[in-house]
């Protein structure tokens, strides 16, 4: 737990830098009418680097005396989680190719089949059931149209 | 993964070569041939949302396309992703964009890479007129009275206007030079907004669309003080309205855009096709009470004198903010 | 006001002709299924119905409009409260407490009591629309950046306490949305900012894919992490839990009220929806003899804020009216619908077309009314998706989150920020940052720096300009109460322990 919370407080910290190295760049000075663009970003980001800086001094200091403390996550508890990130993140790269609709019916039966062991006729129905009335629903009926990727629309040409 | 899309590429090429023979071979012309998207690089409610959500029914109404037109909104950096999306969309027939002057301004003030250069002009459907307001009650009768007011107090007034480095700040600051005055410009998001804004007296004064004011005007809330053109404005409600000539001596005149381009790299046959339905568009009697109702100037025109038209837009675009310190440096 | 009641009576003969009764039916349900999918809302949903209005006479064509924008403000926290994922941006402050109450074994209560609360402050809503609109609308105008800038800063506020155990985490993640809602164009100077030339970076971060990511895939995350929990919550809604709801209303009048009043009050600006939902909230809290409870299912801490959501709907349409200016950007579409139908929205809709503006007052009745009873009718189907196991339910949530990210901006970059955001909020939850005034602070943020931005101009500099009287001066004075309340309190209790001693 301890060393995560470092790492999260490291990592603000760094967008804090970045923020006041921006806020510089746009000028961070009280001008004539008011603050400039930069100002408020400026001391954001100062006000960030300064609370991450003292939440891992903390940390450390805690770290040292009393050892790591509590794991992150409960034993065991990271494999569930990445199963539903990987596949989710895959889906959303898979979309960049063959569009959302698509990439979500092969995730939707993907993770069906093989994390929740639904059985087949389910999952299949399921999985082309949902995004067809999707791609009505968005596609057809509310004009929105969603991402088609590179092929997509070249995969569905209704 | 490799040889499947090969195999659908070469069915689309198949596919395309077939549609090209069947549509030279049923009529010349090109149609969509699947829903055109409708760029807007501005958010719900303004100017050109407006517009474009108007004329997309239109086309439906009067079946000008086989296809709709789907209206996406695409407003981040003042207009830059939607400029950006459609300039990424080279060869696709298939979207379009209207624009206003952030055509112009928005990359020059931000620096971001993108000029109207970068797609294919289609048509200018109409101009959009400047007003000067102020509150009507105020004790300025006329814009002369106002600007010699402005001039004694340098700083004191504030102008109101839609964004930064927009076509708003650029008339203030033509106004500044014009006449020797200064005004504090204070930016809002939107034209409604200003018009607002200045019915409750926290600015002193805009220069607001005809549209965006009208309904403020004719409440008797608003009081317009000359055109920002060298002609009155011709319609019914406006003719009353004087030029900045006739009100105070100085001519000065800045119009705003509203018109479509295509994306960049598509055929002849293409710009064709969305030039002749923007031209059917602006002839149908819903267009002309839309234009009377906005407080538009008409003056639809494309192909050459469109391009270099837009030329000389851009030019002068550039001097003023030049004068004016809003280029990026 | 005699005229009044005579010329909504005339409106509500319109209103409820057959015909029109119909169109406001299918229009409510089409609007709430629009509020339920995020990122779908009544913008989308009036946008698509209007070529078909245009076919339609102007009064009838209205009804069907606004009944879409009335069906969203019911359905926007219906997955709120389900699966900790906001419909719409003014549902999320009752994800703090609709979502706890619902995963403690009461999706039915806390539903009903939603509806309901925004039953109400529709109905208070519309009572000031109908009666009060010129003189609401000339208090609105008096509002200028600096009394906006007082606003923002009454609503954070209000939320100060709301953190989690540490301060410095509370205050820690404030900053954190402050710099998210940053990003992108800055619209006083014109200038990008922290963009480092990227274009995904340009339009900034959307609220709603924060959101979805933070508190819908931040949640299920955990939830899998614990094991699946989520199974085994009974999700029957009888009438039972309808005369529960309507008890705890009644327990909780002062909750109501306040939420009424400030939603009423917000949603005469422009997208006062949101930070409404999140001040009656953080009132509610703050004013409440349950504190403890909030967070963890208590009633008051649903119904303020719907409340307050729904009544700033209802005085959204206000503006529209009697200004000419959208209060959200459903009314901007809805505006552009009434200029297809040759009336332009402003003050002389009053008078040259009253027929129609009354018809329109009259269909505010009637669609909430009708509203709520569809809503009460679909409770249980809602409720029912909870017993769906979670391997079927909770892909398909990932699926349509993902598409509700895209939706609001037609943005791929948004589905990766979702990601992203879950990661985040998931991390935020099990390290104590407390994420809700890290979204506060995303929604407010842009609006509270161009606010004092632009009074600072008009004041040339001068920071006096947010005390100026006579509106800014009180909302400030009492924010600052509020804001030191803590220390003050303590130091009361002191000075009167050191008398005692």
């Amino acid at each position: 737990m301890r060393k995560a919370d470092i790492a999260v407080a490291l990592l603000l910290m760094g967008v804090g830098i970045l923020v006041i190295a921006d806020s510089v760049r746009l000028g961070f000075k009280w001008g004539t009418n008011g603050p400039e663009s930069g100002f408020f970003p400026f001391y954001l980001g100062a006000g960030l680097i300064l609370c991450t800086c003292i939440i891992v001094f903390k940390a450390a200091i805690k770290l040292k005396k009393e050892g790591a403390g509590a794991r992150l996550m409960p034993k065991g508890g990271l494999k569930p989680i990445l199963w539903v990130l990987v596949p989710a993140s895959v889906m959303i790269l898979v979309t960049e190719f063959v569009g959302l609709h698509i990439a979500a019916a092969l995730y939707l039966a993907f993770y069906m089949r093989a994390v929740g062991k639904i059985g087949w006729v389910t999952t299949l129905l399921i999985s082309v059931l949902m995004p067809v009335s999707l791609y009505i629903a968005f596609d057809k009926l509310f004009l929105v149209p969603l991402p088609q990727g590179l092929w997509g629309a070249y995969l569905i040409p209704f | 993964m490799k040889r499947i899309s090969a195999r659908f590429q070469l069915a689309v090429l198949f596919g395309c070569f077939l549609a090209l023979i069947l549509s030279t071979a049923t009529a010349n012309a090109w149609v969509p041939t699947k829903p055109v998207e409708f760029i807007i690089p501005a958010g719900t409610g303004g100017g050109a949302d407006v517009m474009a959500r108007f004329i997309s029914p239109l086309i439906e109404k009067y079946k000008l396309s086989p296809k709709p037109f789907i209206v996406v909104n695409k407003s981040g950096g003042a207009g830059a992703e939607g400029m950006l999306y459609v300039k990424g969309k080279k060869g696709d027939p298939n979207v379009i964009i209207i624009t206003l002057d952030n055509l112009f301004t928005t990359p020059m003030a931000t620096g971001v890479p993108f000029s109207w250069k970068d797609l294919t002009p289609v048509a200018r459907l109409a101009l959009d007129y400047f007003v000067l307001w102020e509150n009507a009650e105020a004790p300025y009768k006329n814009a002369k009275e106002y600007l010699a007011a402005v001039k004694k107090e340098p700083g004191k007034f504030i102008m109101g206007g839609t964004g930064s480095a927009q076509e708003d700040q650029i008339i203030t600051i033509m106004m500044q030079q014009d006449f020797g005055v200064k005004f504090s410009y204070v930016p809002f998001k939107g034209g409604g907004d200003v018009a607002v804004e200045l019915v409750g007296k926290h600015i002193n004064s805009s220069v607001n669309n005809p549209a965006e004011a009208v309904s403020q005007w004719k409440a008797g809330r608003l009081r317009p003080l000359a055109v920002i053109d060298h002609e009155r404005i011709n319609l019914p409600d406006w003719k009353g309205i004087p030029t900045m000539k006739e009100a105070t001596g100085q001519d000065m005149s800045y119009l705003m855009l509203r018109g479509i381009f295509a994306a960049p790299g598509i055929t002849k046959e293409q710009q064709e096709f969305y030039v002749n339905l923007m031209k059917k568009v602006t002839e149908t009697p819903e267009w002309k009470k839309y234009i009377s109702d906005m407080g538009l100037k008409g003056g639809f025109l494309s192909g050459p004198e469109y391009v270099k038209w837009l030329e000389d837009k851009d030019k002068m675009t550039k001097d003023l903010m030049a004068k004016g310190g809003l280029l990026k440096k | 006001m005699g005229g009044d009641l005579n010329n909504l009576m005339m409106g509500l003969g319109v209103a409820l002709q057959g015909y029109n009764l119909m169109i406001a039916v299918i229009g409510l349900v089409l609007g709430i299924i629009v509020g339920v999918l995020p990122g779908l809302g009544g913008a989308n949903g009036v946008a698509i119905l209007i070529p078909v209005v245009v076919s339609m006479p102007a009064t009838t064509g209205v009804i069907l409009l606004s009944s879409i924008y009335w069906g969203a403000l019911y359905g926007g926290s219906i997955t709120s409260i389900l699966f900790n994922i906001p419909g719409e941006p003014w549902s999320v402050a009752t994800t703090f407490d609709g979502y706890p109450m619902a995963k403690g074994g009461r999706p039915g209560k806390a539903l009903v009591l939603s509806f309901l609360s925004h039953g109400a402050g529709a109905f208070l809503g519309v009572i000031m629309l109908t009666f009060f609109a010129p003189i609401i609308a000339e208090f609105a105008l008096k509002f200028g950046p600096a009394e906006i800038f007082s606003v923002m800063i009454l609503t954070f506020s209000a939320f100060v306490g709301l953190g989690g155990k540490s301060p410095l985490k509370t205050v820690t993640s404030i900053l954190f949305g402050f710099i998210l809602a940053a990003v992108g164009m800055d619209i006083v100077s014109g200038q990008l900012r922290m963009t480092f030339g990227s274009v995904d970076l340009m339009g900034g971060f959307n609220f709603i894919v924060a959101v979805i990511g933070l508190f819908g895939l931040g949640e299920i995350f955990l939830t899998v992490e614990e094991g699946l929990k989520v199974e085994g919550v009974t999700a029957k809604v009888g009438l039972k839990d309808i005369g529960e709801g309507v008890k705890e209303i009644l327990r909780y009048p002062k909750a109501l009220i306040m939420g009424t009043l400030i939603g009423c009050w917000m949603g005469l600006k422009p997208g006062g929806a949101t930070p409404a939902s999140f001040m009656a909230y953080g009132f509610a809290k703050q004013s409440a003899k349950n504190k403890v409870e909030f967070g963890k299912g208590a009633s008051n801490g649903i119904i303020a804020p719907e409340a307050a959501a729904h009544g700033a709907g209802t005085s959204a349409t206000l503006p529209m009216i009697t200004l000419g200016i959208p209060g959200s950007p459903t009314m901007a579409v809805i505006m552009g619908g009434l200029m297809i139908f040759g009336l332009q929205p402003g003050p002389m809709l009053f008078k040259e077309h009253a027929d129609f503006v009354w018809g329109l007052i009259a269909s505010c009745w009637v669609g909430n009314f009708i509203g709520l009873f569809l809503v009460m009718a679909f409770a249980p189907i809602f409720a029912a998706i909870l017993k769906i196991r979670f391997a079927i339910f909770m892909p398909i949530i990932i699926y349509v989150c993902a598409i509700g990210a895209y939706a609001v901006n037609n943005r791929m970059i948004d589905v990766y920020y979702m990601i992203i955001f879950g990661i985040l909020g998931y991390l935020f939850k099990k390290l104590d940052y407390p994420l809700a005034p890290m979204v506060l602070a995303l929604v407010l943020g842009d609006m509270a720096e161009q606010a004092m931005r632009q009074a600072l101009i008009m004041g040339q500099g001068n920071p006096l300009i947010f005390f100026r009287p006579p509106i800014a001066l009180p909302i400030m004075v009492a924010a600052l109460v509020i804001f030191f309340w803590p220390t003050i309190s303590s130091f009361r209790k002191k000075l009167a322990a050191g008398k005692a001693g």
